[in-house]
């Protein structure tokens, strides 16, 4: 018997309104993230080009370097700074934590530190034993090293008593 | 809680009990609670009404969460809708579903509240819930607290969505719940049957007999092809049966 094609998703829905709008905002999102990073390697490359020419300009007369203004130096580190996070190796980082999860242990925050090459994790635990055991898979995951607990606090207004805790843990650079 | 990491609340409402599942995280969520809650059926004419009531006390205790409630197939009735080239717009197509309600169901069905779901050009499925239901569902949540409610979906809408690519050939989508069986039977060119079924005391022991006549009374041809979800099921004979979820809390997961 041949295969059906997958069917289409069917909204009964008594809330919330079809997805078709949904779906259209992500791909605008992913559209404009992609614009932007066509862009900022746009500046970059046409900083080099800049940097060049100066350089090139300094061997013909040394004597008319200029410093550049203030503000040309805080934007230009400004997108130093959002190419450096652009440029993290987000698949890696993702695939580690994704195969540290555990029914007993819940991701809550993920802030990624592209200078310090430094990805810190909030997270919640059932019990000590599993976040003890969640630190160990995301040290043995091959993104990452030097994984350490910076702090752990139990809920004690939870009736199941979880625990938050908050890691820290190097970049390893690419192989 | 940043909205991205909110909890995200399952709860299957059924006349004698809601089930909850919550779940948190982002990237990969994590079940972190399961419970289910006993509650009154209401009477004959708003039976929800206790459920109503126990899913006001498990949202006005809990923190901030997005919730999605799962309505059994004892709260909504469904129905074939043929395609009709006469029909245009949505109101008319609405007209034409209340149409077949009342048909099967009589007057009272001219005081639910429709949805039609499927594609335009095949035989789509509606569903109808008492009128009362998604405003006295919407009241539960209280407006300063955070908890917010984003879908109210049918069983069978939850179930199907979740399941869907796994439904690849011509077959019957059996959902088993307490005291109902809901039988469907899908081919490309759109619905072909559905019929929802009480169940007595025998409970899921009668389904593979009411299958088995669906199956003769409307495609006797047809494939003997069953994907079963809410309950472990056995049938006889040369069906080929998937069990999908059979775990006791699959109707509020089917959701996720």
């Amino acid at each position: 018997m041949s295969a059906m094609a997958r069917l289409p998703k069917l909204h009964l829905d008594y809330q919330a309104a079809p997805a078709r709008g949904r779906a259209l905002g992500v791909a605008a999102l992913a559209l404009s993230l992609g614009a932007t990073v066509v862009v900022l390697e746009r500046y970059r490359d046409i900083r080099l080009e800049i940097e060049r020419v100066e350089a090139a300009r300094g061997l013909l007369a040394p004597a008319r370097v200029t410093a550049p203004s203030p503000r040309l130096e805080q934007d230009l580190k400004a997108a130093d700074a959002v190419l450096a996070q652009l440029a993290l190796p987000w698949a890696s980082i993702v695939n580690a934590v994704e195969s540290a999860a555990k029914p007993d242990v819940a991701l809550l925050q993920m802030q990624p530190d592209a200078r310090a090459r430094q990805v810190r994790l909030g997270a919640e635990a059932r019990t000590e034993k599993a976040m003890l055991a969640y630190l160990r898979r995301l040290g043995e995951s091959g993104a990452l090293a030097e994984v350490h607990l910076v702090s752990h606090q139990v809920v004690v207004e939870d009736p199941q008593r979880p625990i938050h805790f908050t890691v820290l843990a190097r970049l390893k650079d690419p192989a | 809680m940043s909205p991205l990491s909110a909890d995200r609340l399952l709860v299957s409402v059924a006349p004698d009990c809601i089930g909850l599942v919550r779940m948190r995280g982002i990237l990969r969520r994590a079940v972190v609670e399961e419970r289910r809650i006993a509650c009154a059926p209401g009477p004959a004419d708003r039976p929800w009404e206790g459920a109503v009531q126990a899913l006001r006390e498990v949202i006005g205790q809990g923190g901030p969460a997005r919730v999605t409630l799962v309505l059994s197939n004892r709260l909504v009735r469904y129905a074939l809708v043929p395609d009709d080239p006469g029909v245009s717009g949505r109101e008319e197509e609405l007209a034409l579903a209340r149409f077949h309600f009342t048909r099967i169901h009589g007057e009272r069905a001219k005081a639910w509240s429709l949805r039609l779901g499927g594609a335009v050009g095949a035989t789509r499925l509606a569903s109808a819930v008492d009128a009362e239901l998604p405003d006295a569902l919407r009241g539960a949540f209280p407006r300063t607290g955070g908890a917010r409610l984003v879908s109210v979906q049918p069983y069978f809408m939850a179930a199907f969505n979740a399941v869907r690519g796994a439904l690849r050939e011509l077959g019957w989508l059996v959902l088993v719940e307490p005291g109902r069986a809901c039988l469907a039977l899908l081919s490309p060119a759109g619905w072909h049957a559905v019929q929802s079924l009480r169940l007595d005391a025998e409970g899921c022991a009668q389904v593979p007999g009411h299958l088995e006549r669906e199956a003769l009374r409307s495609a006797p041809e047809g494939p003997r092809r069953a994907w079963v979800h809410g309950a472990r099921l056995a049938l006889a004979g040369d069906w080929r049966v998937s069990q999908l979820d059979d775990s006791a809390f699959a109707m509020a997961r089917c959701a996720g």
